[in-house]
């Protein structure tokens, strides 16, 4: 891991710790370093800002209340983050109206690529970012098409399948070899260029 | 199940993909006993959390960040489980115990007074006491301990009053909070209705919205009960629209353009959007989307971004 990353995970660590022991400015400035990333995350998976912002503000009251939870040895604080997240935004999307896009999206077949057109635009990207999507790039396309209906539209292995037409047996086989690719391309750039990562 | 079985379902655990099944609750047993699959997982978890990189930041309202501050501290008031809570009701201890020790209850209501003359009276006897032992009567003793009686019982009154508050003010929160999340919950389950309504209506239609060169990168969907009149637009693609200005959606009956309501889109370029045409709309042929005063037009006036006919 690069010495940068390193020095955030360790300030961020602080942060959780801090807020644990009820340190409100530990939590702003925790909320100031990923309150952006996590609104994007939760636009993408849940279309609408309104409930973006709700399932984000749900998402820090959380952070302050579980904050002791958070142990360091078991992952990173940018993967503890996320992945509340994710799941608060699965939660949200498996219960709420948005379900009504993907019944529409559903109900006329529209593609499902736009999510990759649209990261491909944007002009100004993170390092970080940069990162993830040439390794996204350097996977086989039926893979990262599950990964990206798992992880962005909360879709399970039978759902995948019955969308893409595939048999489970394969989907399940894509999806787990797209995971271990990318978890080889993000972690030899790790080890090869450091200067890469922040 | 062997160890291998369970391995293989790490990346798909990490994703969030595996089915609902008794298979799941099996995998929990074994990676709380298997160390390596601990570490596979957490390893996937990493490499799925990455993917968040992929989608470009978006800044939240500004208003947010105060109100979710706002919150916490409500929470801390409201939730006695949380750790912050714990923080909160040790400090107030601690504050109980300092009048006891100092007796100065000073700007606290009208008992409180009350509170500060006993408690210097006791403290007065006491040292009477210790002073001059041998010239006090049984009755001064009495006396004294009566005054202490009373200061106690008077502080045991406070303190139960000052709980008391403090609970309802907290319980207050709570059921506040609860109606809150009672009327979302409704609001939602209201809007779910209606869309399922719009989508099974025997007369429900939808139409595609092609982009215009003013936005070839939009679409939209639009679902259609020409019975009841009720509309509910899906766009993407489209670019913010500039400060004054929002979205206008039409409804063209019989060549004309009849208004719908306006709307803006989520930095993602987004919008939903539910209407209703207007009675001499109801038999549209065209949808479109123009771009217009933040307010809303009765006439078209601006460019168009979105159009789409009926089919």
């Amino acid at each position: 891991m690069s010495p940068e990353r390193e020095a955030t995970d360790k300030i961020d660590v602080e942060h959780l710790h801090a807020i644990a022991r009820g340190d409100e400015k530990a939590f702003a400035s925790l909320y100031d370093t990923y309150n952006s990333i996590l609104l994007g995350l939760l636009l993408r998976i849940l279309n609408s800002r309104v409930e973006a912002e709700d399932v984000l503000q749900e998402v820090f009251l959380q952070v302050w209340q579980r904050a002791s939870t958070f142990d360091e040895a078991r992952g990173r604080p940018f993967t503890w983050l996320v992945t509340l997240t994710r799941s608060r935004a699965i939660d949200r999307l498996r219960s709420s109206n948005a379900r009504e896009r993907t019944a529409l999206a559903a109900a006329l077949d529209a593609p499902e690529s736009t999510s990759d057109d649209d990261a491909s635009d944007e002009v100004v990207r993170s390092e970080q970012s940069e990162l993830v999507h040439r390794a996204l790039d350097a996977i086989p396309e039926e893979q990262r098409r599950t990964l990206l209906l798992a992880y962005f539209e909360g879709l399970t292995q039978t759902e995948i399948a019955e969308r893409l037409k595939q048999p489970l047996g394969t989907v399940k086989t894509r999806m787990r070899a797209g995971m271990i690719k990318l978890r080889e391309l993000l972690g030899k750039r790790r080890g090869g260029s450091a200067r890469m990562n922040l | 199940m062997n160890h291998e079985d369970y391995k293989e379902m790490l990346p798909l655990d990490a994703l969030g993909a595996l089915d609902e099944t008794a298979a799941q609750e099996e995998l929990r047993a074994h990676i709380s006993a298997c160390p390596e699959c601990r570490a596979e997982l957490g390893e996937m978890h990493e490499v799925a959390a990455m993917l968040a990189h992929t989608v470009a930041p978006v800044k939240p309202s500004a208003h947010l960040r105060a109100r979710i501050i706002e919150h916490i501290k409500t929470a801390d008031a409201a939730d006695g489980d949380s750790p912050a809570s714990n923080v909160l009701e040790s400090r107030q201890t601690d504050e109980d115990a300092g009048n006891v020790v100092a007796s100065r209850p000073t700007d606290e209501e009208s008992d409180g007074d009350s509170n500060v003359v006993s408690f210097e009276k006791a403290r007065d006897s006491r040292r009477h006491i210790m002073l001059s032992r041998a010239a006090f009567t049984s009755g001064a003793i009495a006396a004294s301990l009566i005054i202490v009686a009373l200061a106690s019982a008077l502080f045991v009154v406070w303190t139960n009053k000052k709980r008391t508050e403090g609970e309802l003010a907290s319980l207050s929160g709570r059921v506040s909070r609860t109606e809150e999340e009672l009327a979302r919950e409704r609001q939602m389950l209201a809007r779910e209705r209606e869309t399922t309504e719009l989508l099974s209506a025997p007369d429900a239609r939808m139409t595609a919205l092609a982009g215009t060169e003013s936005a070839p990168a939009a679409h939209a969907t639009i679902a259609y009960d020409r019975r009841t009149g009720r509309a509910l637009l899906l766009a993407s693609g489209l670019p913010p629209a500039p400060a004054g200005k929002a979205y206008q959606l039409w409804f063209i009956a019989g060549g004309r353009p009849l208004p719908g309501r306006v709307f803006t889109t989520d930095n993602a370029g987004r919008a939903t959007l539910r209407d209703q045409a207007p009675p001499e709309g109801l038999d549209t042929k065209i949808f479109a989307v123009t771009l217009e005063p933040a307010q809303g037009t009765r006439e078209p006036t601006g460019a168009k971004y979105l159009v789409g006919n009926v089919s």
